[in-house]
């Protein structure tokens, strides 16, 4: 499946759950894209190297 | 607690986008406030290690606001709803760690809470972890305070 049909497919279930227009689901994918902008604004906890080759090794990587 | 238990815990319904590498959920909380759109969030810099996020969505842009304190009345729920999401990610996508942290103490300090309270169910079926410093962390003991967590999966089905 392309993104394109993953999105049209996300689109019309958030609108049957949610009882969006299609305006507003385009909104929410739009938005959804652009999450790498806000970075900075997130509550995700920072990695080191050490840590993440501590992480990566617990999945046998 | 156990799964029955947990089961029966109240959480709301929610949807999930996937792009690549991003995973995006998104779930409507019902409250005293009213509704508001609330998106989980599952990124990974190397495709194994993921953060996870918790935000608002803002009602006009739906812009994620991670900062946000809505105070809707629903905060077990919400909490319930977030923590499923993330058993079901892992669930998924079994070959993968995630990870999380408050952006502010009292909300780290409520996480650790919740994994303290329900620590034998999550233990049936992930390995988990707190983070103690930048580059160190080990298995979770709840007589420790950490400023960060980390789930792995142990493959058994929920």
């Amino acid at each position: 499946m392309t993104q394109q049909q993953k999105d049209e497919d996300f689109k019309i279930r958030i609108q049957k759950k949610f009882g969006f227009d299609n305006q507003k689901a385009n909104a929410i994918v739009e938005a959804f894209d652009n999450m790498d902008k806000l970075e900075n604004q997130k509550e995700m906890p920072e990695i080191t190297p050490e840590l993440e080759a501590k992480l990566l090794a617990l999945v046998g990587q | 607690m156990d799964i029955e238990k947990y089961n029966l815990m109240e959480k709301y319904d929610f949807e999930e986008r996937e792009e690549d590498n991003k995973f995006s959920y998104i779930f409507e909380s019902i409250g005293t406030k009213g509704s508001i759109l609330k998106g989980v969030y599952f990124e990974t810099r190397n495709g194994f290690v993921y953060q996870m996020g918790l935000a608002d969505l803002d009602p006009d842009t739906f812009k994620p606001n991670f900062k946000s304190n809505s105070n809707n009345g629903d905060i077990q729920k919400v909490i319930a709803t977030t923590v499923w999401i993330g058993m079901c990610f892992l669930q998924k996508y079994p070959n993968n760690v995630v990870g999380f942290v408050g952006n502010e103490t009292r909300k780290t300090k409520f996480y650790q809470r919740i994994i303290t309270q329900y620590l034998s169910y999550f233990l049936q079926y992930f390995e988990v972890y707190g983070v103690l410093s930048l580059n160190e962390m080990e298995i979770f003991n709840p007589q420790i305070e950490y400023f960060g967590f980390y789930f792995k999966n142990k493959k058994k089905s929920l």
